[in-house]
């Protein structure tokens, strides 16, 4: 959509007349004005031309009279008294094609646009001085910008005085008390211990402290015991786990592209970058070094350990867009300012920022440092060990992969080739027709109609150009555009050829084999799209591939950026130099002199001079440890964004991290050895009243915990946690979930499970600023219902600590303190054994797999019954069968799997699928038989009840029936058998049978089924479904789901 | 804040007691619950119940929206837009110059299917749509659709998030944001689709930055198993006795954690949604049921995949759904560059009785006023055969046509829309909108207006600034409103 001001640029229509307005209205000019122009400016045109506007068009505002006559970029859009000069006018009358207002048709209503052509005769008047707006000043040219908090230097604040000094533990706690007794609030008394224990526990590491850890805690006395415990977790790997991926939702980390078309969709190297980031949290990297190695790591000199190459995954592994550069280049940008300077500068894409004083020529200063920078065709590899076993045999099949691949390429080479070298004569025939043509369109035109390689055809006309013209004239162009049935021309279909002219040497038909790849990278591309992705997959996938850095290198000749006027890039505005932000470095800074600018961009932001960097990473700090940052918005310290209450203490805090040479860990234990920290979340009526959003800190926020922290929880108190480190992102949604932490887990960016949504994951999409706590019931679902839930409530109750418990309040006990990492009250003791020894008296039905069995027998039609029934002891292939060869010897085909089987050799070994009724009541059976075969004679299928003998006989040859049975009633524990028996003949008997049997009129709350399904009840030996939960399971399960588990206090 | 001091001997509140007074807590929520509370936006969404119902900007003419999408694109010229102006063309050159599309098109290529006039208000419809026709005075046809450009992708994007390329939240996602949902124990927004995604996938329903659980929640209506339809929402191992029992115990549990910490408001959020989840468990199964409808009804949609899916669409907006989308099916199939005449025949004759007897039934039961039913796809087909492209196209065949996104039609039902109407119109030909021409934006804030809503104000603040539906655009088409 095009405006105004821009498109009368553009025309060059500057209209430099110094117009007045026109002296005060009269009462009738108001009336016209009032009720024939405003209403039409107000809905047609404020929308993008007035001060409320979300984005002003072409810097064009009309809601006052003064901007009217200023009009846009490029002059007035009004000459009073003279409609026909007036630009507004011209724009509403749609004449000229170029200039139409509104943009989009249609026009306004005809006696719209004359009442504004009168208003315009009439001089004009605009009683609007009042209201009038005045096109505000750009926030990059307002110097008041610069005084904006977050911008101006980090001073080191003393702490301040306070009256009650015996409560100060760190200097933190100077700042909130001193807040708190400003406005007549006292700080909560300090936690309990075993509280405490949970909270930093849970802050530093993500996981609950084991029993043995409070225990340890609970009875130390020692001053120091907290602090120490402080260290303790701070050296744990898992602390880097925990940290390490709060940086990962900053770093809109995920496992795979987003959509793509063909190409493999898996990052194969994005756990490089996780592993750095975890390793980087753990060994306390500096939190500059960190910075700029993410950004600039392949500028930097590594010498031997190139590990840190693995930090530009930071850049690399945002969503492609399907490789669009610019919203890949502005996806970079934004995870750049938003996650490391809490700066929106993506806004200024295509306008100067609306808010903050960021102009386009700083977003495209920074688009030509990214625009300067490529990942190299082959990533580096990383200093890392692998198996040399394993290597020798990653590298033989990529070997192996390789020179397929090579095969193919060169065979789809050679078909292109000869398919070109067989139209010879379509190429001769249509570079006759342009002999005397000039124009490359034309060629490329007629190459597109016939199908035809454009290089070659001029190749080929070029030669002939070098020949003496043909006797007579070539036949015209075919009019290939008809309908109807095909008309590819070529030389076969008959089309009247002239005699072929002489072809001058070099002969043009001779095709080097480059330009053949070349010219057939399309078709080369589809014949070789799944050779290609095997070969990705086996990067992603063997143990012996060599670890790769997501790595970016500077091109060999950097980019000169222009603005991209409207964000459009077919659209150059002026020519910017590659360099920092104007407000941060000022006006006049200097370009980057070296490659792309990116280390120098690294080094502006990893710089302790630089306002923004430590408040930003500090506030985020503070935020991960009280649920709630210093400045609320993370990703956003624009000017929007007041002064936080606590800028003071923020302020200390970023001095101190430069002080400490950027060590995070010195960070966290100035935080949370504080007094601050260690407050109860108890509430205050009257304190939540005046400060519900506790910005004072009269209390600890209370906390949920996170997805992560949720899903380690039931893996740790299960006792299942696996802890190992780093490597590929493992599935944890899928039907065998890994049991490793959850940060470990595969995040696909284009299909995120719902079990992530669910629990309110950070978007990989997007640099994330935190996350949100939503409460919704699929949460509960999860908990509730998810096999993997139930599994952990089974694996805790089984606990060799609970299991082995002398009694039952001895093991409720031990149960609690894993769960709770406390000791029961007598209430819940009660509501405990209540809960364990009431004995149901309802009846609890079998699982669903004890409901199938799967055997061979005999049917007997005089006594209607089976007389044997024997159950199949092997299981091979997803089949169920009676002898480990198959056929059985004896028996020959028989088996059953999950939709079908086979019938036997005789009617003496039928197939036999065994339902057992696990209650008594009426049930109906559904299905549908089927045999395929136009060969043999087909199958005979029954199902027999104990009592009332056969309920339904079918016979199927080549061909289905439908096998119903109307209501029955079943005793709990009689067998309904399912019988196929082969006829004559015992060949081409495979048949597909998938009963359906469902109880009917059943109560719901009593029973887990009411209906079983062959094929998806059907199960092998190695994985029978779990029965019910017994008592303790259940009791686990329900600890499993408490508030006290999911809250931190 | 809510503090209640309850006697702590009073330990065995009943469920309906526990549950009330939980709820007078979270009424006096304070503001740290709430999503970005703005002045602007004073029913912000609160975070302890985002999908709870919530009042529009005005009176809202639909509540409801069940959006029906002829994902690859559907041809305009062979199914709502008439152009007889293409039988007397055809085989020939237009007189105009084929708009560039994304493939190569020829000559015109007249529609090999008859159009009459249906109903009081004798719109043409194709015999495609026989039974839909039937229903158009109903209907208001916009026959003046445009978009930006002629590929699936973004144009998938563009219908669906008002965005072609970069991660925005889409319709049913604002609108679940912007409304919450009538039936606390479904989701809210659902995305249908049977055998598998349409192309671009789950982005087609992301929440992008608004919260995850305002991103549609997607159904295979290929399985008719509830458990494939619903996540986690059968228990394998504990009958629902048995689970009640241990609900009973965690409430008691969890109602003696929330009395020592003061009744805070988060804690019995958490509280309530297990009582939610719980409810919900026999609900979805219900509305995913099929059999209990009587047999004339499920004549009506016809027992096959979409007669299906549209009928579970309509058992979900009965019991509060907010926003529906029905896919036709995995990947693209209107993307009928060959053999459009028995293609576009197949792919109507599945959807064609589902769509009408989805109108006839909702009106039926007085949901239509309420429910706006939305058949639009990301674009139409160009009025010119496409020239087959080696590799791309069957061999030897040129009946098929190209993209088109610079004219095309889409319809609306019901929810305060004005039936009986076509509005709009493309070029002589259909290749392009002419007369009124409606971006997909403007489709955006009509439906919006429909739903209560200034467009403009629907927003949320994310990475500095407040994001809408319509971006910077946006048009209300007030034409088409009853």
């Amino acid at each position: 959509m095009r405006s105004l001001a821009v498109i009368s640029c553009c025309l060059g229509l500057h209209t430099a007349i110094t117009a007045t307005p026109t002296s005060s209205p009269t009462p009738e000019q108001i009336e016209f004005f009032e009720s024939r122009v405003r209403p039409v400016l107000i809905e047609h045109c404020y929308s993008c031309h007035s001060a409320q506007a979300d984005r002003v068009r072409g810097g064009f505002w009309l809601d006052s009279p003064e901007a009217l006559l200023r009009g846009g970029d490029s002059g007035p859009a009004l000459v009073p008294g003279d409609p026909d000069a007036s630009l507004l006018i011209t724009a509403v009358r749609h004449t000229d094609p170029d200039l139409r207002m509104p943009p989009q048709a249609p026009k306004l209503d005809a006696l719209m646009i004359a009442d504004l052509e009168a208003w315009v005769n009439m001089g004009a008047p605009d009683p609007r001085h009042a209201d009038a707006t005045q096109p505000p000043v750009p926030p990059h040219e307002d110097p008041l910008a610069r005084q904006h908090w977050a911008f101006l230097p980090v001073v080191k604040p003393t702490p301040p005085s306070v009256r009650h000094t015996a409560w100060i533990l760190s200097p933190v706690d100077a700042f909130v008390l001193a807040g708190l007794e400003t406005h007549q609030l006292k700080p909560a008394p300090a936690a309990d211990r075993r509280t405490l224990l949970r909270r930093i526990t849970y802050d530093l590491t993500g996981l609950p402290p084991t029993p043995a850890e409070t225990r340890q805690f609970l009875e130390d006395p020692s001053p120091d015991a907290y602090a120490r415990v402080v260290d303790r977790l701070l050296a744990s790997p898992r602390y880097g786990e925990r940290w390490g991926r709060y940086w990962l939702d900053v770093a809109r980390y995920a496992d795979t592209k987003g959509y793509v078309f063909q190409e493999e969709r898996r990052y194969a190297y994005a756990h490089t970058y996780r592993d750095y980031v975890i390793d980087a949290f753990n060994t306390d990297k500096p939190y500059d070094q960190f910075l700029v190695e993410q950004l600039a790591a392949d500028q930097l000199d590594l010498a031997q350990d190139n590990r840190p190459l693995a930090a530009l995954g930071f850049l690399t592994l945002g969503r492609r867009f399907l490789n669009n550069q610019n919203d890949i280049i502005d996806d970079r940008i934004d995870v750049v300012f938003r996650g490391l300077q809490a700066l929106t500068v993506s806004c200024a894409r295509c306008h100067d920022h609306k808010f903050d004083p960021i102009p386009t020529r700083d977003y495209y200063a920074l688009h030509g440092v990214f625009a300067s920078s490529e990942e190299p065709a082959e990533l580096p590899v990383l200093a890392s060990p692998v198996d040399p076993d394993q290597h020798a045999r990653f590298t033989a099949e990529k070997e192996k992969l390789t020179a397929a691949l090579e095969t193919r390429t060169n065979e789809e080479i050679e078909r292109f080739r000869e398919a070109v070298l067989s139209r010879r004569p379509d190429y001769l025939s249509a570079a006759r027709a342009l002999i005397d043509s000039p124009d490359d369109l034309a060629l490329d035109t007629l190459a597109t109609e016939r199908n035809l390689v454009a290089p070659l055809l001029r190749r080929v006309r070029d030669s002939l150009k070098a020949q003496p013209p043909p006797p007579h004239r070539p036949a015209g162009p075919p009019d290939e555009t008809a309908v109807g049935e095909s008309q590819v021309h070529t030389a076969e279909s008959g089309e009247p050829e002239a005699p072929l002219p002489t072809i001058a040497q070099p002969d043009p038909f001779d095709l080097p084999a480059q330009d053949v790849r070349r010219w057939a990278r399309v078709q080369i591309s589809e014949a070789t799209a799944s050779l290609r992705n095997q070969i990705a997959d086996l990067e992603i996938t063997h143990p012996g591939a060599p670890l790769r850095a997501m790595a970016l290198v500077d091109k060999p000749q950097p980019v000169e950026p222009h603005v991209f006027i409207r964000g459009n890039p077919g659209t150059r505005g002026p020519s910017v130099p590659r360099r920092f932000l104007s407000i941060l470095s000022g006006p006049d800074a200097p370009p980057f002199q070296h490659g792309s600018g990116r280390l120098e961009l690294a080094q502006a932001i990893a710089n302790p001079n630089n306002p923004l960097t430590a408040r930003v990473i500090v506030n985020r700090v503070w935020l991960g440890h009280f649920g709630e940052g210093l400045v609320r918005t993370p990703s956003d310290f624009g000017l929007r964004t007041e002064a936080p209450p606590h800028l003071a203490l923020l302020d200390y805090l970023a001095a101190s991290l430069v002080e400490y040479q950027w060590s995070l860990k010195q960070l966290h234990r100035l935080i949370v050895l504080s007094n601050t920290y260690q407050q109860s979340s108890a509430d205050h009526p009257a304190y939540s009243q005046m400060d519900p959003a506790n910005q004072w800190l009269w209390r600890m926020n209370r906390r949920r915990l996170d997805f992560e922290a949720t899903r380690d929880t039931l893996l740790a108190v299960a006792g299942n946690l696996d802890l190992s480190h780093g490597g590929r992102s493992v599935d944890i949604v899928g039907d065998q979930p890994a049991p490793r932490r959850t940060l470990y887990g595969f995040v696909d960016r284009q299909n995120l499970p719902g079990l992530f949504r669910t629990f309110d994951f950070a978007n990989p999409d997007l640099t994330s600023p935190r996350r949100f706590t939503t409460t919704v019931p699929q949460q509960a679902l999860y908990l509730m219902n998810h096999p993997f839930v139930i599994l952990q409530a089974r694996h805790l109750a089984q606990r060799p600590e609970i299991r082995e418990a002398p009694d039952l309040p001895a093991r409720i006990h031990a149960l609690y303190q894993l769960v709770h990492q406390r000791a029961p009250d007598p209430i819940e003791l009660d509501l405990a054994s209540a809960f364990l020894t009431h004995t149901p008296h309802t009846f609890i039905p079998k699982p669903p797999s004890q409901a199938w069995q799967y055997g061979h027998g005999a049917y007997d039609p005089d006594q209607q019954r089976l007389t044997h029934f024997t159950p199949f002891e092997h299981f091979a292939d997803g089949r169920w069968q009676p002898t480990r060869e198959y056929p059985s010897a004896a028996l020959g085909y028989v088996a059953l799997h999950a939709t079908g089987g086979h019938p036997g050799s005789t009617p003496h070994s039928s197939a036999v699928r065994r339902w057992t009724a696990p209650t008594s009541g009426l049930i109906t059976v559904e299905g549908t038989l089927e045999h395929q075969s136009d060969k043999g004679d087909g199958v005979h299928a029954l199902i027999v009840h104990p009592s009332h003998g056969p309920v339904g006989r079918w016979t199927v040859h080549n061909g289905s029936s439908t096998t119903l049975v109307a209501p029955l009633p079943v005793q709990a524990g009689d067998n309904l058998d399912f019988i196929v028996e082969c006829r004559s003949s015992p060949d081409y008997d495979s048949f597909e049978w998938i009963p359906l049997v469902r109880l009917l009129d059943v109560d719901p709350h009593d029973v887990l089924e009411s209906e079983w399904n062959a094929a998806t009840d059907f199960v092998g030996p190695g994985r029978p479904k779990p029965g019910p939960l017994d008592p303790w399971e259940r009791y686990a399960h329900v600890l499993l789901q408490s508030n006290e588990l999911v809250f931190l206090d | 804040m809510g503090h209640h001091p309850l006697p702590l001997d009073h330990l065995f509140l009943t469920r309906r007691e526990f549950l009330s007074r939980c709820g007078m807590g979270m009424g006096m929520l304070g503001l740290a619950g709430l999503l970005h509370p703005t002045a602007a936006e004073p029913n912000a969404t609160r975070l302890d119940a985002p999908l709870a119902p919530k009042p529009p900007h005005f009176a809202p003419r639909a509540r409801h929206v069940i959006h029906i999408f002829p994902n690859g694109g559907a041809s305009h010229v062979d199914t709502f837009d008439p152009k007889p102006a293409l039988t007397r063309y055809h085989g020939q050159t237009l007189p105009m110059e084929n708009l560039k599309t994304e493939r190569r098109t020829g000559a015109a290529f007249r529609s090999p299917f008859s159009f009459r006039q249906r109903g009081q208000s004798g719109i043409e419809v194709s015999d495609l749509f026989e039974r839909v026709g039937g229903c158009v005075d109903d209907m208001a046809i916009i026959r003046s659709m445009h978009a930006d450009v002629p590929n699936h992708e973004p144009s998938l994007l563009l219908m669906n998030c008002g965005e072609a390329r970069l991660p925005r939240p889409s319709m049913g996602s604002w609108v679940t944001y912007g409304l919450g949902t009538e039936n606390q124990n479904l989701p809210g927004f659902i995305a249908m689709c049977p055998g598998g995604y349409p192309i671009q996938e789950t982005q087609n329903w992301q929440s992008a930055f608004l919260p995850g659980i305002f991103q549609g929640t997607y159904i295979d209506t290929q399985h008719r198993d509830v458990e494939k339809l619903v996540e986690n929402i059968r228990n394998r191992q504990t009958p629902l006795k048995r689970q009640r029992e241990m609900l009973d115990l965690l409430l008691e549990l969890n109602s003696r954690h929330l009395r020592q910490r003061h009744h805070d408001a988060q804690l019995e959020a958490r509280v309530q949604s297990f009582e939610l989840a719980y409810r919900m468990q026999l609900e979805a199964s219900d509305a995913f049921e099929l059999r209990q409808e009587p047999q004339s009804v499920r004549d009506l949609y016809g027992d096959t995949v979409q007669g299906r899916q549209f009928l579970i669409a309509r058992r979900l907006v009965e019991r509060g759904v907010r926003f529906v989308q029905l896919w036709h099916g995995a990947d693209q199939p209107w993307d009928n560059h060959d053999e459009i005449e028995s293609n576009h025949r197949r792919l109507a004759n599945e959807c064609d009785q589902p769509i009408a007897a989805l109108l006839v039934d909702l009106k039926q039961r007085g949901l239509l006023d309420e429910t706006l039913v939305l058949w639009a796809g990301e674009f139409g087909r160009t009025p010119t055969v496409e020239v087959p492209t080696p590799g791309l196209n069957n061999a030897g065949v040129k009946n098929g046509r190209d993209h088109n996104h610079y004219g095309f039609s889409v319809w609306l039902a019901g929810g305060g829309v004005k039936g009986g109407q076509a509005y709009g119109a493309t070029d002589e030909f259909g290749f392009k909108a002419a007369e009124n021409p409606v971006h997909v934006h403007d489709l955006h804030a009509t439906i919006l207006q429909l739903l209560g809503f200034d467009h403009e104000r629907l927003t949320f603040r994310h990475a500095g600034r407040d994001f809408r539906l319509t971006d910077v655009h946006g048009r209300v088409v007030r034409q088409i409103l009853a």
